[in-house]
């Protein structure tokens, strides 16, 4: 084993192999930070490059494109509150806050940045020491569970929803329709879809994430801008790492929610969105600074990166254990894969050992990687919080517009997002949250869909849902978290009754 | 100035007929279980159509009760700096249909200025310098390095 | 005399439009050729169409194929597109099977005869796919098994063609199973069988290779014509006396009307692309069975299908029962 070790890293370390990691990075960060450009157009787009170079050389450049782009979609979320990639919608809560109302971009980049590199090198060993086992969990998971964790997902709905709770479930709501419009799944039958050809596929999600975060977040900075005659003054940064008191604010939220997200990760079909999401939720449920949160929060920013990137590794668990990507960037992973001749699989380890270690230690790298370039570039990306408004706002209107184009090249898209930017501008005003939103969009297919298939699995009987002991745990988990923020006051009224009687 | 309570009785009628428009149609696409059970598709929606009916009432509720506060919590919709916003809200519109017949540069080159002026630049070279910087930078980045199409005017 | 020169000028004439006809021929392609995709990228119809084409620019001078992927409608506005472009031959597309089958689905008015065809590089057939620690070892088997008990088998979604190719089983062997659709693609279907969620599934081996090689999964026959390369010792149903034959195609195409000389260059440019060691390896490698058919071959098929889902839509009720 331990030549097989030596060898993987002398070709990790190859002189090639360290320059491709390095673009790969870089393009990935770049292309995450740009909202409607993905992880998997980056990939896909990077793919053919593979094939000039043997062995592990090209799929460790897409691992830093993979790791990159989770990561980047952090930057653009902190400094303008538009998410780069669904995976970062929901650092905007605590990132932009952070950056524009506390002043602070360098420090929400630095605890994004650390976040990020913690979560996916955590993964990273997870996947090396645990993938075998991990691996049985993921192919536990059947319908029953997936339904179960979808509802947990959108109870979180509660706890995301910054503004009323109530406006918050009715945002939920809404999201959880769209998702419905289109051709449903689990009957071949039309919904909602109007004899439109668009809507026969249903509306696409990045439109409408770009409109409501991007697109009505510019409309309210015109608002704002208004009638300001000085630019307030530049912001400098002073340090771009985080300070000791900092980490150590942080550290067990960073910790928590690499484990979810490596646990998220390893479930085929789930990933960052989610995983980000339920990180944050399980941050604000068990921290001390509940009522920060959404004003700036450093355990905010930390729980939805370390969530997101820690998927990673997670993700590489199901696609080189048993040969089944998890989402659409490691289905283009495996494929890059076999084309090399390395097979993933549970034959893996026994035929190409030495491949296995050196992907392992490419995908440590790439974390690594993507850390050095954070931090080195959080001062220059930082300076885009001092470019004048004028000239910004303009411009993100553009990127808006190219980015919805480029996602799928459809005009359609592109007044869609107009159409919910517009929405957004006034739901902001309403304090509704645009992230229930969002999460009813992501989670609504998932859940439905697994709910009616349960069913169609079961023959119509209910119980299927409580004979599986994780859908049941989960479940339960979802019935509390979506009734906390009503039995919490209550409790707490509970227990101060119980103390005034007890002191008396 | 418009205060939330008024917002929050618009919200709620419109969520209610939305729910309730939703739950019309959910109707005819079939509600409830099937018999080798899987649901029918309008039962999902259907549900969802009922869910907003019964938040949008309990909004309205929740509004009657907390008069007070919500009366106190106005909303900025009329002010001149939302009269600036609506006015981009135009530009906008007009930019898609541009963006659709006449292509990115051409509807960019048009639009960057007239936000610019709007928001009260007032440096024509500032103008001048970003719209093209910001047009050449698109086109290297998504037409040279990505190789990704942008929209073109019709007659190419 | 004058018959002397009328021939000269006749040579002359001809040679000339010999000359410019074959500097036509030979002018194309001189810009970039669009492909629209009607897929996401990364998928099986996104990759093999990619692939064909990386193949094709080796062999064809000046060609350079830009892919666009269009995935609206479910794939139905991407070939819509591609319907409705120029036929200068710049303009090309990829169609998949739904797109004989979305006519009959009250989804567009789009059949196969707004295109020409120029070459189908896959058709992946459906294979019945079992775990390896199953009860039964032949298709005959299976179909015992079905009739004793109750069997549940994935697919990729109500009304697709997966679930299809359950359906006529079931017509064909007089059997009854449970549908489970999985709409999130065979990937999901390969986790659910491998993990014992359910019992089988008649999909397109490609994403069960990996399972199938380790020995967690089996398969039992394929609806194909021939025997598949992937799986040469798997018989099809058509030799164990059913004649069933479902395949998921993908074809490149150009809109109907296009030049024929450009066609041809085309076909002929797919042809030795299909056909050449490295392509084959390389879809090979991705799970995929190379097929080589390009032109009259490949309308055929469509044709054909076309045909065949015409009669299914019309038996069968899909979204009631």
């Amino acid at each position: 084993m331990t030549t097989n070790l030596i060898t993987a890293f002398t070709e990790a370390f190859s002189p090639y192999t360290i320059i491709l990691l390095l673009a790969g990075t870089g393009a990935g960060i770049l292309i995450g930070a740009m909202p409607g450009l993905s992880v998997n157009m980056g990939i896909a787009l990077l793919y053919p490059l593979t094939f000039a170079f043997d062995g592990v050389t090209g799929i460790i450049m897409l691992l830093g494109v993979y790791c990159g782009a989770i990561y980047g979609g952090s930057i653009s979320a902190i400094l303008l509150k538009t998410p780069g990639t669904p995976a970062s919608a929901a650092t905007t809560l605590d990132g932009y806050p952070m950056a524009n109302q506390m002043g602070q971009p360098g420090r929400a980049l630095g605890l994004s940045t650390m976040a990020s590199t913690f979560g996916g090198v955590f993964s990273a060993v997870c996947l090396m020491i645990f993938a075998p086992q991990l691996a049985k969990v993921a192919l536990s998971f059947s319908k029953p569970e997936y339904f179960a964790l979808a509802l947990f997902g959108i109870s979180i709905i509660t706890s995301v929803s910054s503004g009323s709770v109530l406006k918050g479930v009715i945002g939920g709501l809404v999201g959880l329709f769209i998702a419905t419009i289109g051709v449903d799944a689990m009957t071949g039958s039309m919904r909602f879809t109007f004899k439109s050809t668009y809507l026969l596929g249903g509306i696409s999600f990045i439109p409408i994430l770009i409109g409501l975060f991007a697109f009505s977040q510019v409309l309210l900075s015109v608002e704002e801008e208004y009638g300001q005659k000085h630019e307030h003054k530049k912001v400098k940064i002073h340090r771009v790492l985080p300070t000791a008191s900092d980490i150590k604010r942080v550290f067990g939220t960073m910790l928590r929610s690499s484990v979810i997200g490596t646990f998220i990760g390893c479930i085929p079909g789930t990933g960052g969105d989610i995983s980000s999401f339920i990180s944050y939720d399980q941050a604000k449920k068990w921290s001390k600074y509940k009522d920060n949160f959404g004003k700036g929060e450093p355990q905010g920013i930390v729980a939805c990166e370390a969530g997101n990137n820690s998927v990673s590794g997670g993700a590489m668990i199901p696609m080189l254990t048993l040969g089944i990507p998890g989402d659409g960037a490691t289905a283009i992973l495996l494929g890059a894969l076999m084309v090399q001749g390395i097979a993933p699989g549970p034959l893996l380890f026994q035929n190409s050992p030495v491949q296995v270690y050196t992907i392992f230690i490419g995908l440590l790298m790439a974390n690594l990687v993507m850390g050095l370039f954070g931090f080195s570039l959080i001062r220059i990306f930082a300076q885009v919080i001092n470019v004048p408004k004028k000239i910004l706002i303009p411009i993100i209107f553009l990127m808006t517009f190219v980015g919805t184009y480029s996602y799928n090249h459809s005009m359609i898209d592109v007044y869609v997002m107009v159409g919910f930017g517009f929405l957004g501008y006034f739901l902001n005003k309403m304090e509704f949250s645009m992230s229930s939103v969002i999460l009813g969009i992501i989670l609504g297919s998932t859940a439905e869909q697994n709910f009616s298939g349960s069913l169609m699995m079961s023959g119509g009987s209910f119980s299927i849902f409580v004979t599986h002991p994780i859908c049941l745990i989960f479940l339960l988990i979802s019935f509390v978290s979506l009734l906390s923020p009503v039995l919490g006051p209550a409790v707490k009224r509970i227990f101060r009754r119980e103390k005034a009687s007890k002191q008396n | 100035m418009v205060s939330m309570k008024k917002c929050n009785y618009i919200i709620s009628v419109v969520t209610a007929v939305i729910g309730g428009i939703i739950l019309y149609l959910s109707l005819d696409l079939g509600f409830g279980i099937k018999a080798k059970g899987g649901t029918r598709s309008g039962t999902w929606p259907g549900v969802i159509g009922i869910l907003l009916i019964v938040f949008a009432i309990v909004l309205c509720i929740t509004t009657i009760k907390n008069k007070q506060k919500y009366e106190e919590n106005k909303i900025k919709l009329t002010l001149p700096e939302n009269k600036r916003v609506y006015v981009i809200m135009v530009v906008f519109v007009v930019f898609s249909v541009l963006l659709t017949y006449f292509g990115i540069y051409i509807a960019g080159a048009l639009m960057i200025p007239t936000v610019m002026l709007i928001l009260g630049e007032k440096n024509k070279k500032t103008i001048a310098l970003v719209t093209v910087f910001t047009l050449i930078a698109i086109y290297l980045i998504f037409e040279v390095a990505l190789k990704t199409k942008l929209p073109k005017p019709f007659w190419v | 005399m004058k018959n002397l020169k009328a021939l000269g000028l006749l040579l002359a004439v001809s040679t000339m439009m010999v000359t410019t006809s074959v500097n036509v021929m030979a002018a194309y392609p001189e810009n970039d050729i669009e492909v629209i995709v009607p897929k996401g990228a990364g998928g099986g119809t996104d990759t093999s169409t990619r692939g064909l084409l990386t193949y094709m620019e080796k062999n064809l001078d000046g060609a350079s194929f830009n892919v666009t992927n269009n995935s609206d409608g479910g794939g139905i506005t991407g070939m819509l597109l591609t319907a409705g472009a120029d036929t200068d031959g710049y303009t090309l597309g990829a169609v998949t099977v739904e797109l004989d089958m979305f006519c009959f689905q009250d989804k567009t008015e789009l059949t196969y005869e707004a295109f020409d065809t120029i070459a189908m590089p896959i058709g992946a057939p459906a294979a019945l796919i079992v775990q390896a620690d199953a009860p039964y070892n032949t298709i005959d088997e299976f179909v015992e098994y079905c009739k004793e008990n109750n069997v549940q088998v994935g697919n990729s979604g109500s009304g697709a063609i997966w679930d299809i190719a359950t359906y006529l089983f079931e017509e064909e062997y007089e059997v009854e199973t449970t549908h489970i659709p999985y709409p999130n693609g065979t990937a999901d279907i390969a986790a659910a069988l491998t993990g014992g969620h359910i019992d089988a599934t008649m999909a397109d081996p490609s994403s069960f290779m990996t399972q199938i090689e380790a020995g967690t999964l089996k398969c039992l026959g394929v609806m194909a014509a021939e025997r598949s390369k992937l799986l040469p010792e798997v018989p099809t149903f058509t030799e164990e006396g059913h004649d069933l034959v479902i395949r998921a195609w993908a074809a490149l195409v150009a809109p109907a009307g296009t030049d024929e000389e450009v066609l041809e260059t085309l076909r002929e440019s797919a042809k030795a692309a299909l056909e050449s060691e490295e392509c084959q390896d390389y879809f090979m490698s991705q799970g995929i069975e190379p097929l080589t058919y390009v032109g009259e071959e490949a309308a055929q098929i469509i044709a054909d299908d076309y045909e065949m889902y015409k009669e299914i839509f019309e038996t069968y009720d899909f979204s009631e029962e």
